[in-house]
């Protein structure tokens, strides 16, 4: 069937090499984890002439080092039969810091080819790369690509299958002059080996290299793993102990380190012709968004022009999709009718289902577009300037700047939130991030704020939202705070993260992006919701004498009714929202759904639901004021059943995840209560 | 003098790095090695500044920031 | 006419049921295996947190 070809790709992150390795594999991947850790495993697969290409994307990393769970895994995937070719997707623009990386995998001795990614960059900032030199000083092919502009594809996985025998390797040519002619070292490695080290170590290198073969005869790549020995590399030593103490005094990992980097210098300077150092657009961006005093207003600004793409877009789009549902409940309606299909079913099919399930689906809009934008901040580069910008403020709470992308996250949805938190390595720092992730307002709850904010504020009603995200926040820190005070533990965290180049984001890649998240509303919609709606219908319709249509009557009105009495301090009052608000926790979005459910209306999103709905309220008593504390408590109790399950398994049991749900629930009262008596007086 | 000193704009010398081997490493791994250069492209106050380091940008805390001696120099 | 009418309500109600019953299993099911959310990259793999970032910068992995 043609042969196969294995090809690991690898390279810095941000460097493009997902958007390489997607072009090449399209949408169809297969994501899993390497087996017993917790790093991805990407892999894909496409034809080129007669291969059959087996693509692996391994994890984004500076160096293969045995200090990271990616780095080891990535090692380990190069030496093993995976990989047969490994590309490495270097940033033309950042050169000298991805060779680094590159003469990492020439040492480790398998074919290399180099995907020099970004050309598009570096020519119009009027750098130029010699692509004859470059490639001789490091002995493997070099291959200029744009990922973005899908240039250079072919040509790429055209050296791939050439370079795959390694036989015959480019003619290496250094120019070391004074150093090579006062070498008192044995041999002259310099045509076999790109890096050559300081004869110091290379006699070293040596040494270890006979070492290794006399006690383990089997071993390949000596040299590699002479180095790594050299260097004290955790996992090498483990693995191959050796008893040469003279040799072995002591690291010199520091050196071997330096002295590759001299060597990149080197080739920067004969590579690398008009290094720009003028200011570039990004460090002109950055001048005011990192500024000490305008970041933050600057990263409030940018959020609320995400909210207020969500928001007025959204509902323009809403509109249309409000009138669909309508169309469909009522042709339904009739239809059956006129086939005499019982009440009841009638009603669960057009009251239950319909209403809940069609009244979450208009607002998808508002859902695309709020992940448009998110999508766009995070591939333009902005993200990592959020983190620096909250780095301040994340570390009098305790907290590292860097659990702040995972909070900005939960805009998006808790669940990977929280595990995302697991990038803290402190376990306290953990816990910390876990309890208070919850507290930034999901995307499953934009439907509820949107549906009250449009009914009770109207024009001000994007102010309104917004302050629901803005609220979060505060609340998130106040309780991280509170949460460091009685638990002091000093943690050793410090914020390490690179700020990649801006650049215009891919439409590709954030189109896969929406695509997922839309996905997966889509099957919230068609799943939990959808149940949701079943069971509230029947505990609305059913009472103690069976159907009813007197909703007062429904055993959903008896369990509202007796809890009731705790919510009327905080103008939430009314036994419907009460149960709306339990039938939230299998899904936030719920508590709309059981809106439409509970008030008794086709549709409760659509402009004729609305007033209805408003009506209904407003003869309950239910104001502006009401409203609000109902969109603040949504936004602050009880996280939904599958954050709670995940805290379970991040934080290992049960226990934190009811300290969760409880803390989150006595904050959300709190919190409302003050809302609604304060409110009341100045009102 | 220490990093977290430096001032916008300014390029400096590594000149010495104190702190755990693992961030040290890192460091290095990202070019910060010992004699190699460091520009300040922006700080806050008291906190996290922005480097570049080999053409490279990142932020770095202050923990860290405070534990790299630097010196003056291109 | 009524018959049809009472024949057609039990055949959705059960279809209804039915479903329902079908994703109430699935979710406990997910839920054993690890996946949490309904999020995609959940369920193509173990739910072992990879779900963790956007298409971009897929190991999490920012330094």
């Amino acid at each position: 069937m043609g042969k196969e070809l294995r090809v690991g790709f690898i390279g810095n992150p941000n460097c493009g090499k997902t958007t390489l390795f997607n072009a090449y594999t399209g949408a169809n991947l297969k994501v899993a984890n390497w087996p017993g850790v917790t790093v991805e495993k990407v892999e894909g697969s496409f034809r080129y002439k007669d291969y059959q290409m087996k693509l692996i994307d391994l994890p984004g990393t500076y160096s293969l080092t045995s200090y990271t769970m990616e780095e080891k895994v990535a090692r380990q995937c190069i030496f093993s039969d995976d990989v047969d070719v490994v590309v490495d997707v270097v940033d033309a623009s950042a050169l000298e810091r991805n060779l680094y990386l590159t003469l990492q995998l020439i040492e480790l001795g398998k074919p290399v080819v180099m995907a020099l990614n970004m050309m598009d960059i570096v020519e119009k900032r009027g750098m130029e790369i010699d692509l004859h030199r470059l490639p001789e000083m490091l002995g493997i092919p070099v291959i200029p690509v744009s990922a973005r502009k899908k240039k250079g594809l072919d040509i790429l996985m055209h050296a791939v299958v050439h370079h795959k025998d390694f036989s015959e390797k480019a003619p290496l040519i250094h120019h070391h002059d004074k150093a090579e002619k006062e070498s008192t070292h044995l041999h002259d490695h310099h045509k076999d080996f790109a890096m050559v080290y300081s004869d110091e170590i290379e006699d070293k290198i040596d040494l270890i290299k006979n070492a290794l073969k006399k006690k383990y005869p089997d071993i390949t790549k000596s040299r590699w793993h002479a180095i790594k020995i050299l260097e004290e590399d955790q996992e090498i030593c483990a693995r191959y102990p050796l008893d040469l103490p003279q040799v072995l005094d002591k690291s010199y990992e520091s050196r071997i380190i330096n002295e590759k980097y001299d060597f990149i210098e080197e080739i920067i300077g004969e590579v690398l012709v008009n290094k720009d150092e003028r200011a570039q657009s990004t460090d002109k961006i950055d001048r005011i968004l990192t500024h000490r005093i305008w970041g933050f207003p600057a990263f409030l600004g940018i959020m609320a022009i995400v909210f207020f793409l969500t928001f007025t877009i959204g509902d323009w789009l809403k509109d249309y999709l409000s009138m669909g549902i309508d169309w469909l409940s009522s042709s339904v309606g009739s239809l059956l009718e006129s086939a005499h299909v019982s009440v009841p079913v009638i009603s669960l099919l057009t009251d239950g289902i319909i209403a809940g399930v069609g009244g979450i689906l208009t607002f998808l809009p508002n859902i695309f577009i709020l992940f448009l934008a998110l999508g766009i901040l995070e591939d333009s580069g902005y993200m990592s300037r959020a983190a620096y910008v909250m780095d301040g403020i994340m570390g009098k709470l305790g907290l590292s700047g860097r659990a702040f992308i995972p909070m900005l996250l939960g805009f998006g949805c808790t669940v990977p939130a929280i595990m995302a938190s697991r990038t803290l390595e402190n376990r306290q720092d953990r816990l910390r991030t876990m309890m208070v992730t919850p507290f930034m307002s999901c995307s499953a709850r934009l439907p509820i704020y949107v549906l009250f904010s449009q009914m009770f504020f109207e024009d001000h009603a994007m102010i309104a939202a917004y302050s629901m995200y803005v609220l979060g926040l505060l609340v998130a820190i106040v309780a991280a705070f509170l949460v460091h005070v009685f638990n002091r533990k000093n943690s050793d965290y410090s914020l390490l993260i690179e700020l990649p180049e801006y650049k215009a984001p891919s439409a590709h890649t954030i189109w896969i992006y929406v695509y997922e998240k839309v996905k997966d509303y889509l099957t919230k919609a068609g799943t939990t919701i959808f149940v949701a709606s079943i069971i509230m219908w029947f505990i609305l319709n059913f009472g103690v004498h069976g159907y009813t249509t007197e909703i007062s009557d429904s055993f959903g009105s008896m369990i509202g009714r007796f809890i009731v009495p705790v919510f009327e301090p905080l103008g939430l009052g009314y036994w419907q929202i009460v149960v709306a608000l339990i039938a939230g926790i299998s899904a936030k979005e719920v508590v709309v759904s059981s809106c439409s459910v509970l008030f008794g209306m086709g549709n409760v999103t659509s402009p004729t639901g609305m007033t209805t709905l408003m009506g209904v309220l407003g003869g309950m008593g239910f104001g502006a004021l009401n409203a609000y504390c109902l969109m603040v408590f949504c936004l602050l109790y009880i996280p939904c059943v599958a954050t709670l399950a995940t805290i379970k398994r991040e934080a290992g049991g049960w226990k934190w995840a009811g300290y969760a749900a409880l803390f989150q629930l006595v904050v959300a009262w709190v919190i409302t209560f003050l809302i609604y008596q304060v409110g009341s007086l100045v009102i | 003098m220490k990093l977290t000193e430096g001032e916008i704009l300014q390029t400096y010398v590594v000149d010495q790095v104190e702190l755990p081997i693992q961030t040290e490493r890192r460091l290095e791994a990202l070019g910060l090695t010992l004699g190699s250069s460091v520009t300040v492209m922006n700080k806050k106050k008291h906190g996290a500044v922005i480097i570049k380091i080999r053409g490279t940008r990142f932020a770095v805390g202050k923990y860290i920031g405070d534990h790299i001696q630097v010196r003056k120099g291109a | 006419m009524e018959i049809f009418g009472v024949m057609l309500g039990v055949i959705l109600t059960a279809l209804v049921l039915l479903y329902a019953c079908w994703v109430i299993r699935r979710r406990v099911r997910q839920i054993k295996n690890g996946h949490f959310c309904d999020c995609s990259r959940c369920s193509k793999s173990c739910g072992k947190g990879s779900c963790v970032y956007s298409g971009q910068q897929r190991n999490g992995e920012w330094i």
